[in-house]
């Protein structure tokens, strides 16, 4: 599991920590049934409050990524499985906007509104 | 997929576990078979110290050993290495695996085929006699053992290998890894099995009450294997600005490379380092490796040139990780007057 964040970056640190996760998770590196590294783990890890880790751990849960369960932390869910099959496609997507020379800021803005088409 | 030959590495590996173990136990058959109708129906397998038969087994039992042994011991020695040598692995270890293939055949088909033999009643005192197949079949089997170690090329060192690419990290930017690496289950289930027994023979007899000696000694064998399953069977890793550690279940053994120390990181395959299908923590004094599964890992070097190598999953992440914070950590000989 890897966690990244930047404090100069304009998202939250809890948006930034919930988006490793979710990107472990696509990437395949996290699986179903997969616990998440302790909160205060995390948070002694990045030097970051461990309220910050427990507000995104909350906000995957919500999303339905993970599952909070007392005595055993968070578990990844099964939604992580429809995730990592869009992995490969993703990557290739990826591949061919840089190739094209467009911005990763670009590719994002032109998914985000295919995916919000009806 | 390219068809070439397969490197003489790998075919004088299959020659040596495969081939020339079946050629041995083919012949050793067909001289089995050839005596068999006049062997008696039952022969004796063993003997007692005054040389008398101490058992008696049917007489198609040493053929059977003989199918059974001779062709599946070495197809079990060739087929758990051949993947391995195929993908490139080298090491003198499959060179002492093919050479035990063939001694092991060689030792068996003697013995098995002498003592059918011997029970045609041609042989002498029947004293002893289990002595005298042992010995001859020794005496074949060292050199057969010679044979197949001469028969494979010497290996080459491994390639060194290449150095983990970095994560590409922002100014500012704070990033860490974690990840729990563990044994195969099947190998967690066995050692608490053992523990469990031991546990339950333990209670059993201090409940009896009449034996506090073995009863302690039966404890203790159990609380000894459920500390060594904790201090062995799963490791907590975490790559972050500290450096890497390496934290048992039980808490020790531990490891702890700080990011200053970092020489260099590698990302290799634990079947690389010549030690198939073992696990466990090796500690020598300038190399530690905890292999827990025969997969990729992550090797770390510390300036003093000691390393440290653990197996586990997506060691690739982890490595790269450790190499981009390692390049950006200041390094107390650059500064010295900050360093103590």
């Amino acid at each position: 599991m890897l966690f990244r964040i930047d404090p100069s970056s304009e998202a939250t640190l809890f948006a930034q920590l919930a988006a490793s996760v979710r990107t472990d998770a696509a990437a395949g590196r996290l699986r179903p049934g997969d616990r998440l590294p302790a909160a205060r783990e995390v948070a002694a890890s990045l030097g970051i409050n461990v309220h910050t880790v427990l507000h995104a751990y909350q906000d995957l849960r919500e999303e339905g990524l993970v599952d909070m369960r007392r005595g055993r932390g968070a578990v990844v869910t099964d939604a992580a499985e429809p995730l990592a099959s869009l992995h490969s496609e993703i990557l290739s997507l990826a591949r061919s906007a840089r190739e094209l020379g467009l911005s990763p800021d670009a590719i994002a803005s032109l998914v985000k509104e295919a995916a919000l088409e009806p | 997929m390219s068809h070439e030959r397969p490197d003489p590495a790998v075919r004088r590996f299959a020659l040596v576990t495969i081939v020339l173990p079946a050629v041995v136990t083919t012949v050793g058959l067909v001289v089995q078979l050839a005596s068999l109708p006049q062997a008696p129906a039952r022969i004796p397998p063993f003997w007692d110290s005054s040389g008398a038969p101490s058992g008696w087994e049917p007489a198609w039992l040493p053929l059977a050993l003989t199918i059974v042994l001779g062709f599946g011991l070495p197809a079990v020695f060739g087929l758990s290495s051949l993947p391995s040598l195929r993908r490139g692995d080298r090491s003198p270890t499959f060179r002492i695996f093919g050479a035990q293939a063939l001694a092991i055949s060689v030792l068996l088909t003697v013995v098995v085929t002498s003592l059918l033999l011997q029970s045609l009643g041609t042989a002498t005192e029947a004293g002893n006699r289990l002595w005298h197949l042992l010995l001859a079949g020794l005496a074949a089997a060292v050199p057969a053992a010679a044979l197949g170690w001469l028969l494979q090329p010497k290996g080459s060192p491994p390639m060194p290998a290449p150095a983990a690419s970095a994560i590409d990290l922002a100014p500012g930017e704070r990033a860490a890894w974690m990840r729990t690496t563990s044994l195969p289950i099947p190998a967690v289930a066995v050692i608490t099995a053992a523990a469990v027994i031991m546990a339950l023979k333990a209670g059993l007899t201090w409940a009896l009450g009449d034996r506090a000696g073995s009863a302690a000694l039966l404890t203790a064998i159990a609380v000894a294997l459920l500390a060594l399953l904790a201090a062995t069977a799963a490791f907590h890793v975490r790559i972050d600005a500290h450096g890497l550690s390496v934290r048992s279940m039980l808490g020790v053994p531990r490891f702890h490379v700080a990011l200053h120390e970092v020489d260099s990181v590698t990302v290799i395959d634990a079947r690389s380092l010549g030690v198939p299908g073992s696990w466990g923590i090796r500690i020598r004094r300038d190399r530690t490796t905890i292999i827990m599964r025969p997969t990729m890992g992550i090797r770390v070097t510390r300036q003093d040139g000691r390393s440290l190598f653990l197996t586990v999953d997506d060691a690739a992440t982890g490595a790269a990780l450790l190499q981009a914070l390692a390049a950006q950590a200041p390094r107390p000989t650059d500064n010295p007057s900050t360093h103590q």
